[in-house]
């Protein structure tokens, strides 16, 4: 009786989970057989993009949404690879500057969302191309000198990666591209160098691989009283020296706030140096607009400038069509990274035309490394660049001039690449 | 020798500075016995509106405090009226955590609103003054900011040791229960407090914002420096926190001439030692 009663009870329920089941994996599978029949004729390559959208490195990536409704503008109609056509969906997630959710986000975009081809901002580190060297995801990044792409990530200059590729220029590269500058006027030769405590300051102001062995080599006198800490507020100690030395050119790897404080303290302390070319603290006109007036006639490394002369292989647009179609939609000021975003993705649809076969990674990633790009900041190679895996990008000096209050820059030296023009010629503080 | 001279006095005047960012935080901890974690994000939140304000009227950013500390007065005492008040006196977690997360909420609220650019209030010709005394080179606006430091103190004192609002703040920070006995209202009390801590705030935001330019993620920087001094004086001693800032503000440019990339860690060593050496600060604890 007790078991007749237990079976009893027990069908309907049971009955009742096989109909939701079975339920279930109709409904699964009249979604397969749905999107099996939209994907008959054309398949979807997926490509990932990490970028810091927020938190204190979002001025690198200020340009993005401009950027990527363009591109999705220019591929609405797909691509056609190999006689074969395909729909382009791009997935962007946010890293908020933090190196730990950068790989958390590479991790998804290759696991979850299954991609084809990873973009990254690596101006905070390598943790995007880590993780798709790791899993075997073609990956083009950029945003970092290569030297901070290449060596965090254990790499060799003559060995490389299979999967992770970059484009840059090297911290060699622009140190040569302000010795130019300050050879262009008389000084002292004497240099005061103020490198951040951290790890691009580190990188950048090493005495062997860094941009002081480069300054030392031209003859330059450097005086160095130690390194600063990220958000300092005082520089006594630095421009004591600095005075005491009677140092000409002042240089360094600064963030705006930083650079703002020295700057300043430096008036107050009547220490008044002929050149003063910092990295990094005047990229974005935000950073040199805090500085007001004083800011005329610093100056520093430009990537791309609307004066470039070359255009999109994307869009067709010219370096300065694409910046004023920026300026004009969004009613922001240009900034150095568009044209470098802009050039991301150039390389990376690029990339997949040249694969013939967008969805196998092996294909796509030789496919890079064998890659030349006319792109919007000029052609980048990767076949033929500084290290295995790498492209070398151009890097122009140039100077801050404010006219009537509005900040801009000029470029004064173009040494490293002679095809863009110089604009002016390069004067004293 | 005289370079040394001249970092003593740049120490003594970031060190006011440093002073007045905890002015507030030692009174909230004085009186209201409450850790307030968003000290800092609420002097960055202070730098943000003067900005707003000198953007969009002519005011300076000095100038500009005519809007700011009202609007800070409001802020301060609505925050304590509808958030604060209802987690005191339960435990001393219960504050640490709200405050903890209007620290985050304020970051990201900043961050949506003016994005992560540096901003910085213009001080214009103000900023690249200095003038030399005898060889040693002294900023201009360092020594206004002091000097704005030194009479924010001399006020805050003399309202609590002087004025019978002061009193009441007194009677409860002796003793909650017996001053709720002589039919002193805390909770309304404490409103004011707060909204009055966020006047002090608002002065600091804008010397600081006419000083360092400041992003949405400065805050935490900001509550450390302000933390140490109202610490290092002993808590509830006004004056201690006045002194405790000069200490921490010297600490790191004297440590600055051993190691320039460890001033800021010279600081914390002082503060650290005398932790251990007088947990209960360097100044006797007083009343607020």
């Amino acid at each position: 009786m007790k078991h007749e009663k237990n079976t009893r009870s027990c069908v309907p329920s049971q009955g009742r989970r096989d109909f939701l089941k079975t339920t279930a994996a109709l409904g699964t599978v009249a979604a397969f057989s749905g999107s099996l029949k939209a994907f008959a004729s054309s398949d979807v390559i997926r490509i990932g993009y990490v970028s810091p959208k927020s938190g204190p490195f979002a001025p690198f990536a200020k340009a993005d949404d401009f950027i990527i409704e363009q591109v999705r503008q220019s591929l609405a109609g797909g691509l056609t690879i190999g006689g074969k056509h395909y729909d382009v969906e791009i997935l962007v997630r946010d890293d908020q500057s933090s190196t730990d959710r950068a790989s958390n986000q590479a991790a998804d975009l290759i696991n979850s969302e299954e991609v084809d081809l990873m973009l990254a901002q690596v101006s905070i580190g390598p943790s995007v191309p880590q993780q798709c060297e790791l899993n075997g995801v073609p990956c083009i990044s950029t945003m970092g000198p290569w030297e901070a792409w290449m060596f965090p990530m254990g790499g060799k200059p003559d060995v490389g990666f299979q999967y992770a590729y970059h484009f840059f220029w090297g911290v060699f590269d622009i140190a040569r591209v302000y010795e130019g500058m300050w050879s262009e006027i008389p000084t002292n030769k004497k240099v005061g160098m103020l490198w951040s405590n951290d790890v691009p300051g580190l990188a950048m102001g090493d005495a062997e691989h860094g941009m002081p062995a480069v300054f030392k080599a031209a003859g330059y006198e450097l005086i160095e009283v130690g390194k600063f800490p990220v958000g300092a507020d005082d520089f006594t100690a630095h421009i004591q020296a600095f005075k005491k030395e009677g140092v000409d050119i002042v240089t360094g790897l600064f963030n705006p706030p930083e650079w703002a404080t020295f700057v300043a303290q430096s008036h107050q302390m009547d220490f008044k140096p002929k050149i003063m070319t910092p990295a990094k603290a005047l990229l974005f006109p935000s950073g040199v607009e805090t500085l007001g007036q004083s800011a005329d006639r610093m100056s520093t490394e430009i990537w791309w400038t609307p004066a470039y002369p070359f255009s999109s292989s994307l869009t067709g647009q010219t370096a300065e069509q694409l910046s004023n179609t920026y300026m004009n939609q969004t009613g922001q000021a240009w900034t150095q990274p568009l044209g470098v975003a802009h050039a991301l993705f150039e390389a990376g649809i690029q990339a997949l035309k040249n694969s013939g076969d967008p969805k196998n990674p092996d294909a796509v990633a030789e496919a890079i490394g064998s890659m030349q790009v006319d792109s919007v900041i000029g052609r980048l190679d990767f076949a033929n660049g500084p290290a295995k895996n790498v492209s070398g990008m151009r890097v122009v000096g140039g100077q801050w001039r404010i006219e009537a209050g509005k900040p801009e820059i000029m470029i004064t030296d173009n040494q490293m690449a002679p095809e863009i023009p110089v604009q002016r010629t390069f004067e004293s503080l | 020798m005289l370079s040394l001279l001249e970092t003593l006095i740049n120490g003594l005047l970031l060190g006011a500075l440093y002073a007045l960012f905890g002015i507030g935080l030692s009174l909230s901890l004085g009186v209201m016995r409450m850790i307030n974690i968003a000290h800092g994000d609420l002097i960055v939140l202070g730098a943000y509106l003067s900005s707003v304000i000198v953007l969009n009227t002519d005011l300076d950013p000095l100038s500009s405090l005519l809007i700011v500390i009202p609007m800070m007065f409001v802020i301060g005492w609505l925050l304590q009226k509808l958030l604060f008040n209802r987690v005191m006196g339960r435990d001393p977690l219960s504050p640490l955590l709200l405050t903890f997360g209007l620290s985050i909420v304020i970051q990201n609220l900043l961050q949506e609103l003016f994005s992560a650019d540096t901003r910085s209030l213009p001080a214009g010709d103000l900023a690249l003054q200095g003038i030399e005394l005898g060889g040693v080179n002294i900023g201009v606006l360092p020594l206004i900011s002091a000097g704005i430091s030194v009479l924010a103190f001399l006020f805050v004192a003399h309202l609590i040791n002087r004025s019978p609002i002061g009193s009441a703040v007194r009677a409860v920070a002796d003793d909650q229960e017996t001053a709720r006995l002589v039919g002193v209202n805390d909770r309304r009390l404490f409103a004011y407090m707060a909204g009055f801590v966020l006047v002090t705030v608002a002065v600091a935001s804008v010397l600081y914002g006419m000083r360092t330019p400041f992003s949405p993620t400065a805050g935490p920087e900001r509550l450390i420096y302000s933390f140490e001094a109202v610490v290092l004086g002993g808590l509830g001693n006004l004056w201690g926190t006045f002194f405790g800032g000069l200490i921490i503000g010297v600490a790191q440019l004297l440590g600055a001439r051993i190691d320039t990339g460890l001033g800021p860690f010279f600081g914390h060593l002082v503060f650290l030692v005398v932790l251990i050496a007088r947990p209960e600060g360097l100044f006797k604890a007083g009343r607020a």
